[in-house]
């Protein structure tokens, strides 16, 4: 028997939800950094799948097409929703001092016990991506963490793969910068615990 | 560090993802190498520049919260029933 052409995934909304509402919530989540955006996200998307599948001309998987959808629907109750302003981006985020040096490093043989601090650095690097524009979030939630390979996730966002790497590179010295002051929080109390 | 300078540390900023993921040009890749050979700051920036790369890829999983499907299959049946009335000819929003 042939296999399932796959717009009866994009047709049926049990199929929908089976093989890719896990995918489509996921992406959603890591996009809004809400448990309630990411569902209205996913709620949003899969009534436009469903109302769009018909236009859905490729003829191999269809999940390119089910992420852009859901990066535009997550997008949009990101910005409706986000209640500050993201950080600016335009200069590269590594900082200098008079002489020319660069800052912000820590001595990295006494950093705190990574595997210990699991929970708050998780929180604190998701805190960093929500405060991304949207286009750097989109990055590095595409590449470095649901693994879509440079090229695919340059088409999705509509980018060159040049103008993809420069997004993506700003994105990570920004959320470097974020974790390096949780590293220094770290250490300052670390050491105000050590004098008292 | 005297070799160092603003302009030659920002450019080596400017070229860490592609000195990471291997794809520099042979002339930058040496630049670079030598760079970072001799300025401990920029060295620093690279690690934690690695140090972030890696923590995106051991995020704690999302999962679903529990319920969910069972709330998207309503919400489809009324985002469905809500397009239906909007199409039905002979619905509330019809031309008297």
């Amino acid at each position: 028997m042939p296999p399932d052409p796959p717009i009866r995934a994009l047709l049926d909304p049990e199929l929908l939800l089976e093989r890719y509402g896990e995918r489509i919530y996921r992406l959603a989540r890591r996009m809004t950094n809400s448990d309630a955006d990411a569902e209205d996200a996913m709620q949003n998307t899969l009534i436009k799948i469903l109302r769009k599948a018909d236009t859905y001309r490729g003829d191999s998987d269809p999940m390119g097409w089910i992420y852009r959808i859901t990066l535009n629907e997550a997008r949009e109750i990101h910005r409706r929703r986000s209640r500050r302003p993201a950080v600016s981006l335009d200069q590269l985020p590594i900082e200098f001092d008079e002489s020319g040096h660069a800052l912000g490093v820590r001595d990295h043989e006494r950093r705190p016990d990574r595997a210990a601090m699991a929970t708050e650095i998780d929180e604190r690097i998701r805190a960093a991506i929500d405060e991304l524009p949207d286009g750097y979030r989109e990055a590095v939630v595409l590449h470095d963490i649901e693994g879509v390979p440079y090229a695919e996730a340059a088409d999705l966002l509509e980018l060159t793969l040049g103008g993809f790497k420069t997004r993506l590179h700003r994105a990570r010295l920004h959320l470097r910068s974020r974790l390096d002051a949780l590293w220094s929080e770290m250490t300052a109390d670390g050491a105000r615990t050590e004098d008292a | 560090m005297s070799e160092c300078s603003r302009n030659l540390c920002a450019r080596v900023g400017e070229l860490l993802l592609q000195f990471r993921d291997g794809s520099l040009p042979i002339d930058d890749l040496t630049f670079v190498r030598e760079h970072l050979h001799r300025c401990p700051p920029c060295v620093g920036i690279f690690k934690s520049y690695e140090e972030v790369v890696e923590v995106l890829q051991r995020l704690q999983p999302v999962r679903m919260p529990p319920g969910l499907l069972e709330r998207m299959r309503r919400k489809i049946a009324e985002g469905a029933s809500i397009e239906d009335e909007q199409n039905d000819p002979d619905g509330p929003c019809a031309d008297a």
